[in-house]
This record gives C-alpha cells, structure tokens and sequence, in this order.
C-alpha cells in the first residue's frame, strides 16, 4: 500500500518544481513555501488513490489554492481600485518587474498565465486543472497579456 | 526577443529551494484529514439526529392513544369534545357511528381546504372523513341522531353559467353513511348554483332541505349574481328520495326530537302563529307566537309537541353574555325562564329534558353541553367541549341519541406536527448542518 515513503518521494524529488510554480503564483517566497506546503498536507489523505501519479493532483491544489487564498485574505493583492488603467511596460531584462506586473494581475489571470505559458498546458487543460471554461480561459489570457505590455517579449502557445 | 515562457522560467529561478523538508508533513496530513473526517462526521450525525428527533416528535405527535376498540362494544357519547387540529389524517374508509363532527380547516403542505372532523362513537378516535364534492366552506352539516348519517352540501356542474364567488357552485347535498362509508349524491337542478340554507335531520331518517337558487352566474351581471330566490323546502328520505313541502313556504326550525317525530315549525303565517306540524301524521297545530323574539337556532321541539325551547335577550349570540333560556307550551304561554350563561337550546331526549350548549367561560370556545331537567330546573353536565358557538354552524354537530347511555372517558385527538412544520425545520436542519460542515472543514483547513 503506497504511503510516507512514496509521499516523502515525491516530495523530494518536486518540491522544487513545485516551489517555482508556487512563487510564480504568489511572488513572494514565503508565500510560495506555505502555498506548497498546504498543497501537499491536502495530497496526504488522497495518497492511496493518487500515489501512481500525483504532480496533476498537487498542481491543482497548488492553482486552485492561490486563487481561493486570495478570495479568503486578498492578501498582497493591489486592490481592483489601485490597478493601473494602462497596460505595465516592463523592462524586458527586469525579473523585478515582471514579478511586480503579474502581482497587478487578478489572481485567476496570474493562474492562467503561469498554467499557460510557463507550464506548457493546452487551454483545456488549464480549463480542467482550475475547473473553469475553455472560453474563461481563452478571454482571462488574452486580458492578463493585454495587461501586461512585454516589450521584446514574444506569447507563444 | 525572447518568449514569455523564457521570461517566466527565469523568473521562477529565484523562487525558494524550500530547506530542510518538515520531517513531519505526512503526520500532519494525516491529522487534518482525521479532525476533518472527525468533525464532519459529528455534524452529520448531530444533523440525522435533530432529523430523527423531529421524526419521532412528528410520529409521537400524531399518533392516538386511543385503544382499538372491542369488537361489538356499543357507541357513547365521550365526555369531552376537543376541538380538532387541521393536520388529522382520514378515517379512510368507514368510521362507524360518530359522536360529533366538527368544520375545520384541512390543512396540506401547501394548501388548505374546508373539511369536516368526525369523533368515533366506539374509539373515540379523530379524523377527517372523506366527503365526496363537499363544498367549500359550508360549514352546514347535519349528524343524524343515531351518529350514523352526515348530510352536506356538494359542488358539481350547473346547467348555466355557474356562480363562483364563493369557490365552486353548490349542486345538490350528499347523505354520508358512517357504516358503510357509502355517499350517496342528491343533486338538486340549479341553473347557477345553490344558496344553502339548512339541512336537518329528523329521528327517522328523514331530512329537511331548504336551499335558495341563485338568480345569476359569472357570465351574468353583479345585481343577478347577488340576488336568488328561495326554494320551497323539501324532505329527502333514502327510500322515497326527494320530495317538496306542500303548502309550507314559511318553514322556519326543524325539530330534533327524539323518537322518530317529524315537527316542523311554520314561523310568521301573517297572523303572529305558528304551526306544529308532524309531517309524519299530517297533524298541524296552530298556536299563537309567543311574545318572545327566540334567536337563532330558534327553538328545539319537545318529542311529544308539547314544548319549545329557545332562547332570546336582543343581542346577538355571544359566550358569556347571559341570555334568557324560555320554554312555551302550545298555546304561547311560557312555562319556564331560565337566565344565566349562554345557552343554545338543541334536543329534547324526552318531555322533561332538555340538552342545551353552555358558555362554560367567557372563552367561545369552552362550552358543554348540559341537560335541564324541567321539572326542578337543575342543570348537569353531560359534555365538555368546544362544539358549536357561533350562528352558522349546524345545531345538528352530534349524535343526541347517544346522550341516553353513559358518556364514555375521553381521549384527547393528536395534535400533529404541521407538514410546513416539519419541512420548514428539516430543511433549516439541513441548511445549518451543510453550512456547519462548509465552516469546519474551512476551519480545519491545512
């Protein structure tokens, strides 16, 4: 029966993939950290079902979490009021300030952006993983990236 | 010129290593799940509970303590009537001889309806009886004195357009048997619909009908719609169907004597007389009106012709106030008075008693039913109870006959949870468990 050692596995082995989604998720280190951590507490007790397969599983919580987290405690967001009514140019070698341009974003566009563009998944599979629609997705990327002006930078997939 | 994959990806590289791993991850996943599991179990439970609660109070609740009865135990009259809640089942079927029938308001989950209570002579077991066509708030019934048949007004199909202000058209009256559970129908042709006035029995079967005829129906104007004429009364007996009064177009009481006599009064011939009329015989007596204005229900016929019973003071009939019992003879005169609290006369057992409905209280709703002997003008108790205490309800609500043999102890009928009741909380037990689940389950969050 899969149990600790396969979980402690896992973890081992994901911990930091999982930590560079988390901190693309919510820019912030200890954020990234405790967002991971919750994620995986949650994995525990669905182990024995997931265990053959669980990065999808965890990924999922990780997503769904950085959104329904910030509904819970609008924590680090900048409130809708304080959002600036152009589009962020940002300095195309600056890691700074693309962190501080996808902080601007609603936290569901920061989702679909990191799903969509750093983790490589279809608008399906972003749909399915944050258990919203094609069409959602479709209208939330192109709103993030009208939002975010990337000079130099090309959005590919 | 780089892609925002490339851009993301650099970014991430400053994401944290995360450090020494907690040794303790697994334990701790397993101790949330466990307090989770734990705590919305116990809600569950908790909830099935109060569900199960209210179950058991609504089965408590509706259930009758009243004991089968033996088979051939004989019928009685029970020594307190209740007044009966609108959440009663149904007899379902026969109820044997009824002690009563009481109007009352059959309540469902969404709606309510006019409905008639029986109380079994042999159980004395409450519920509603499954009247064919009874018309909506018709509140005229009449229980024969043996507590066998229940006659009531029915709705049907008018030959015109039908009058429905007042909720379907009345057609016809039914006879109830309360043995064999049988209904038979009696309609009566009526162009827009009846106006009923009075159904009464006689002690041998025979019922009086008085009803009016409505002038009018929806499709005519509001003058015809409220006006109607009146109808000669007739008798309906069940082996000679129904039949017109000849010559009495005045009628006004009908005797609920005892022993099979069929009195009929005549009120107001021109002339300040009456007649006593036995319908059975054909005998008619005339007698002067007497010089007292009885109010309704006018006045009870002693068996033999001798006596009216009625009482008068020149208000209207309210519990409490006192009012002035009078007995007169046949030629007018009166022979006995008696004050005190309100009283309705209703039924002479024999020539020296008299049962009559007393305010108890100035509560409309506590009366009895007393006997008077008039000889030394002595009143005993004979049934305690709500029964009739307004001016639109039959005086026909019980089975005087039974009031010769000895009352019987009572049982109180069950007072049912409403189904809103147990709906309305079931689903407010279910809303606050879910929502209690909701929270605690955020709350044990990781």
């Amino acid at each position: 029966m899969p149990g600790r050692d396969t979980f402690d596995a896992f973890v081992i082995a994901r911990r930091g993939a999982l930590l560079r989604t988390a901190y693309l998720l919510t820019g912030s280190h200890a954020d990234a950290e405790d967002l991971v951590q919750v994620a995986l507490l949650k994995a525990v007790p669905q182990w024995e079902r997931i265990a053959d397969h669980p990065e999808p599983y965890v990924r999922r919580i990780l997503a769904r979490e950085s959104i329904t987290r910030h509904r819970r405690r609008r924590w680090r967001e900048v409130t809708a009021a304080e959002l600036p009514e152009t589009a962020i140019d940002i300095d195309p070698v600056d890691r700074e300030a693309l962190r501080r341009a996808l902080l601007t974003l609603a936290p569901r566009q920061r989702a679909v952006i990191v799903l969509r563009y750093y983790e490589d998944l279809t608008e399906r599979e972003t749909a399915e993983l944050l258990g919203i629609g094609v069409g959602t997705v479709k209208s939330q990327t192109r709103d993030a990236l009208a939002r975010l002006r990337l000079p130099g930078v090309v959005a590919t997939g | 010129m780089s892609t925002l994959h490339e851009r993301l990806a650099e970014l991430a590289e400053d994401a944290p290593v995360g450090g020494a791993l907690p040794e303790d991850l697994w334990d701790r996943g397993r101790r949330i799940a466990r307090r989770r599991r734990l705590g919305t179990a116990t809600i569950a439970a908790v909830a099935c509970l109060a569900l199960a609660l209210v179950g058991v109070l609504g089965w408590q609740r509706g259930r009758t303590s009243v004991e089968p009865a033996a088979p051939g135990s004989a019928p009685a009259m029970p020594d307190q009537l209740y007044q009966p809640s609108g959440w009663l089942g149904s007899f379902g079927g026969s109820p044997g001889t009824l002690a009563a029938v009481f109007p009352a308001r059959r309540e469902h989950l969404l709606r309510s309806e006019a409905g008639i209570v029986g109380v079994s002579a042999t159980t004395g077991r409450y519920g509603f009886l499954d009247l064919p066509d009874v018309a909506a708030g018709s509140d005229e019934v009449a229980l024969s004195a043996d507590g066998r048949r229940l006659a009531y007004w029915i709705t049907g199909r008018t030959s015109g357009s039908p009058r429905t202000t007042a909720g379907d058209p009345v057609t016809g009256f039914a006879v109830f048997d309360a043995l064999t559970g049988h209904t038979e129908r009696v309609p009566i042709p009526t162009p827009h619909g009846l106006d009923p006035e009075q159904l009464a029995w006689s002690g041998d079967g025979l019922l009086l009908v008085e009803h009016g005829q409505w002038s009018g129906g929806d499709d005519d104007s509001a003058d015809l719609q409220s006006t109607g004429r009146v109808m000669p009364p007739m008798t309906w007996r069940a082996d000679r169907g129904l039949q017109p009064i000849e010559d009495r177009a005045e009628l006004g009481v009908w005797s609920q004597s005892a022993g099979g006599h069929d009195w009929l009064m005549q009120v107001d011939d021109g002339d300040r007389r009456w007649a006593i009329d036995n319908l059975r015989t054909g005998e008619v007596w005339q007698m002067p009106q007497p010089n007292l204005a009885f109010e309704f229900p006018g006045p009870a016929i002693s068996p033999e012709g001798t006596l009216l019973a009625g009482t008068h003071a020149g208000t209207a009939y309210s519990a409490g106030q006192s009012r002035t019992l009078s007995i007169v003879d046949r030629h007018g005169r009166v022979v006995m008075s008696v004050g005190g609290r309100a009283t309705v006369a209703l039924y002479w057992p024999d020539d020296k008693h008299l049962i009559a409905q007393r305010a108890v209280s100035a509560d409309a709703d506590d009366t009895a039913l007393e006997s008077l002997d008039v000889r030394t003008r002595r009143w005993t108790p004979v049934v305690t109870g709500p029964g009739v205490h307004t001016g639109n309800v039959s005086t026909q609500f019980a089975a005087f006959d039974l009031l010769a043999v000895p009352t019987r102890s009572a049982v109180p009928p069950p007072r049912p949870l409403g189904q809103r009741v147990v709906v309305g909380t079931s689903a407010v037990i279910v809303l606050v468990g879910g929502l209690a689940i909701v929270l605690w389950r955020r709350r044990a969050r990781p």
